[in-house]
């Protein structure tokens, strides 16, 4: 039987896949992966992380 | 799956129902456990301390409301502790958890593999009780969904999914987006009133403002936003070089900003109009429920016209009830709501076009405030009127945000200016202005000149704010698509996966459901995604699709079906731990399927070791016979009493010590009860061994509810018939046991009373007088009791496995 992948597996593929993504703003993609990675991904982070990248520019 | 962890002990002390120390021991090769005990005896107890261990809950008792306090056994002494302690077959896994009365808990094994272990089996599903195995039928299409995904431990999955939607939908209903679509909108329209035109380019507007610039000075030009900068920035340091023109250029502001006091006088009341709408409408309660209602009664029509109740039935609470004419309520009542909704929604619609006129009406009450205003063009009165004016517009602008994010009453003084104190102020100012100018008589050229470089100042003012704007609805808007569509494609994704594990769960549960119905004419049993965010069940049955299963299956046949999807999913999902508890399920299961059930742990789960409780005497002495001894091993609880509480009966040998292990703590009241059990346990023995006639067709449990004395008649009453054991020395010793039994019983039963209270010496003593009486019974060749397995069939005596000793 195929091994199924387990949910953090998936999301691991997901936010790797991410960056690749040339339709997608690499801003927001960078921003969504790294709080992934941290394990921040919250709205209040995802929401406070688009703002300052809205300050910044 | 033979790596994985199992049990090898299990200890509970003040847990439930356990008030005093039980353990479990399945033995070095993990043996699995069927137990018996009738409803009250504690066998949930059991597994309640599993699920606490492992989850720090017990997920049925939460669901009633029932926290941490109540795990600990209500007799036990309140500052004690309660303690569940687990042996596996990885011995560097062993902890005893301790749950304190002072607050939290504690692992006695703080290693990190235990932790490693732990959390690799947070999201592991091993316990399956009666009241939660039809849990996963019962639930709707989109909770099968979120079990599945639960049970398959996509937590994080949802987790991620949901907290994109909700930061994606965040931003997309931003504040500060609808304010900036609002002054964007204010500028767009200041720009339209200088360059006359609808709709223009940036080119439109540097070509309007080169034409206005040369006016003031031919040797300006513009073609880009650089030049504009330029051609103001020269144009107003022209104008500072002079005081006349610095003075003519605030007049001309003031003249500018003058007109607006009506309008913001008008503005304020418009504000006061919705607001006491806004509050008009939060007396009524039905608009704060409104919107939640509405959702619940659109979901009941679908429920009823999909046919997802059964007709009849009110979709909520099961109960008769006439449908149709509920659904013509049901139909009523949300066109009510949606009038309702309606006009809160014309509300907010009002209060976000009032918000956007906040910025521009503050800028001017900014400009009317100016000292240099108030002190030549204002009266005392008039000054104080226009600070109320500004203040009141700030108060103002809090409560249009609250308007718009909650229907509930906001308490605010009603509106009392009066507009025409506004108005003769606003002419008076613009007096004041006019005999200023003409004091400082101003030529037409140089008027002509003052008024196009203000012109040209608020163009480019404009012009500039305008594209700021644009540049972050832009971001926005950038934000906005980029989150939309990872969303979306982490939907898809997901999608995909549980996908894949329906297919491969369905696949077992076909198996396991054909194997425990292999006549019923069930088939291809699968979970399939439904349309929306769900899952269902669907079967063939006699060759024809069903779905959902509760349309056709019995109440046996869905539980079956709970138990099957309770397996699957622990044969994929459980990685870890390679033991499964199944508390009081098999009661659900109509006779004829239990021992396929039986077979079905033995011959698809081999290697996995079962906790199985049961309140069913027939089922497990059923059990008893059917399932491999070596890997087995059967217990029964004793009836739960308060002193007690939860306990095991055991095995005579177990007794004895235990009886002994009283002694040593000096807890002699504890040693004679024990006594009492264990010469009941003994007599039950020899009279099961031999056969002993109106004793022999009772179940084990039935057999727990003899008395001592009745158990002794009976065997004496079988020695008399069969003249065995009749000699003065074996008679003594019958009658020692009688009287220890006796004894016992008086020691049990009144430990109040100082004339039986028994010493050390009494049980000392009755130990040995059991001893001797069991002496009776063993071969002195062979070392075994007779018993009717070594016995011919119907012979009178029973000998023992040699043969030489018959009774």
């Amino acid at each position: 039987m195929e091994e199924i992948k387990s949910g953090k597996e998936l999301c691991d593929n997901f936010f790797e896949s991410l960056m690749k993504r040339e339709d997608i703003d690499l801003q927001v993609s960078t921003l969504l992966t790294k709080l992934y990675s941290q394990g921040n991904f919250t709205k209040e982070k995802i929401l406070q992380g688009l703002k300052s990248l809205r300050t910044d520019k | 799956m033979n790596n994985k962890v199992k049990l090898i002990k299990l200890i509970i002390n003040g847990f439930r129902g356990a008030r005093k120390e039980i353990w479990l021991n399945f033995e070095d090769d993990s043996k699995s456990l069927v137990l018996f005990g009738n409803n009250g005896d504690g066998k949930s107890s059991i597994s309640d301390a599993i699920e606490w261990f492992f989850t720090d809950g017990i997920d049925y008792l939460q669901r009633e409301g029932c926290g941490r306090d109540d795990y600990f056994n209500i007799y036990m002494p309140p500052e004690d502790d309660a303690t569940v302690e687990i042996g596996f077959n990885d011995k560097l896994l062993d902890s005893k958890k301790t749950l304190k009365r002072k607050g939290g808990h504690s692992f006695s094994n703080t290693s990190d593999k235990f932790k490693d272990y732990m959390e690799c089996t947070s999201g592991d599903s091993f316990i399956l009780r009666h009241h939660t195995m039809r849990e996963f039928i019962d639930k709707t299409k989109k909770e099968k969904l979120e079990r599945v995904e639960e049970i398959i431990g996509f937590g994080i999955v949802k987790e991620i999914r949901d907290n994109l939607l909700k930061a994606w939908n965040a931003l997309r209903d931003d504040k500060q987006l609808a304010g900036l679509q609002g002054q964007l909108d204010e500028r767009k329209r200041d720009l339209i009133s200088v360059i006359g035109k609808d709709e223009f380019q940036d080119a439109d507007i540097l070509n309007y403002a080169g034409q206005l610039a040369k006016q003031c000075d031919s040797t300006l030009s513009i073609v880009n936003e650089y030049d504009f900068k330029t051609a103001v920035e020269t144009l107003g340091n022209k104008i500072k070089a002079s005081d006349r023109g610095k003075e003519l250029s605030r007049l001309d502001s003031i003249d500018e900003n003058t007109p607006k006091l009506i309008e913001i006088g008008e503005f304020l009341r418009g504000i006061a109009a919705i607001l006491a709408k806004h509050n008009e409408l939060a007396k009524r309660e039905e608009t704060i429920k409104a919107s939640v209602i509405e959702k619940l009664y659109i979901a009941a029509i679908e429920a009823i016209e999909s046919k997802l109740v059964d007709p009849g039935k009110c979709p909520i609470c099961k109960k008769p009830l006439d449908t149709e004419l509920l659904l013509k309520l049901l139909t009523t009542e949300i066109e009510e709501i949606k009038k309702v909704l309606k006009e809160r929604g014309q509300v907010i619609q009002n209060t976000k076009s009032l918000s956007s006129k906040i910025p521009s009406c503050q800028t001017s009450m900014s400009v009317l405030l100016e000292d240099e205003v108030k002190t030549n063009f204002l009266t005392d009165g008039a000054s104080k009127r226009l600070t109320d004016i500004a203040t009141l517009l700030a108060q103002y602008e809090g409560i249009l945000i609250k308007i718009q994010e909650s229907p509930k009453d906001i308490p605010f003084p009603p509106f009392s200016v009066d507009l025409q104190d506004l108005e003769k102020d606003a002419k008076e100012i613009q007096q004041g202005v006019a005999q200023r100018r003409k004091e400082l008589s101003q030529t037409d050229e140089e008027k002509n000149f003052y008024q196009n470089v203000q012109k040209l100042q608020k163009l480019y003012d404009d012009f500039i704010r305008y594209n700021h704007i644009n540049r972050s609805i832009g971001i926005y808007t950038k934000q906005i698509e980029s989150l939309g569509k990872i969303y979306q494609d982490f939907e898809s994704m997901e999608r995909a996966s549980v996908q894949k594990v329906l297919e491969t769960i369905s696949s077992d549960v076909n198996d396991l459901f054909t194997f425990l119905h292999p006549d019923d004419n069930f088939d291809e049993v699968e979970l399939i995604p439904t349309e929306g965010r769900g899952v269902e069940f669907k079967l063939k049955y006699h060759g024809q699709e069903i779905s959902p299963p509760m349309k056709i299956l019995s109440e046996a046949h869905l539980n079956s079906l709970g138990i099957c999807l309770f397996f699957a999913s622990a044969k994929h999902f459980n990685k870890v731990n390679g033991f499964l508890v199944l508390d009081d399920v098999v009661t659900s299961f109509d006779t004829g399927h239990r021992r396929p059930l039986a077979r079905l742990m033995s011959e698809k789960f081999p290697d996995t070791q079962f906790l199985l409780f049961t309140h069913d005497d027939l089922w497990f002495e059923m059990l008893k016979k059917d399932l491999p001894s070596g890997k087995w091993f059967f217990k029964e609880l004793m009836k739960w009493t308060k002193d007690n509480g939860l306990d095991f009966k055991d095995s005579p040998i177990a007794l004895k010590e235990r009886v002994r292990n009283s002694l040593n703590s000096n807890d002699i009241q504890g040693a004679a009860n024990k006594c009492r059990v264990l010469i009941e346990e003994i007599l039950k023995e020899k009279c099961e061994n031999l056969g002993v006639r109106g004793l022999e067709f009772r179940t084990g449990s039935e057999n727990d509810r003899r008395e001592a004395s009745e158990l002794i008649n009976a065997l004496t009453s079988y020695l008399k018939d069969n003249e065995t054991l009749r000699d003065p020395q074996s008679k003594k010793l019958f009658n020692q046991l009688r009287a220890s039994q006796l004894i016992t019983n008086i020691g049990s039963h009144h430990q109040n009373l100082n004339s039986t209270t028994l010493s050390r010496g009494d049980i000392e003593t009755i130990l040995r007088d059991i001893e001797e009486f069991e002496s009776l019974f063993v071969c002195s060749e062979c070392k075994k009791e007779p018993n009717i397995k070594y016995s011919p069939r119907n012979s009178r005596l029973k000998q023992c496995e040699c043969g030489k000793l018959k009774i």
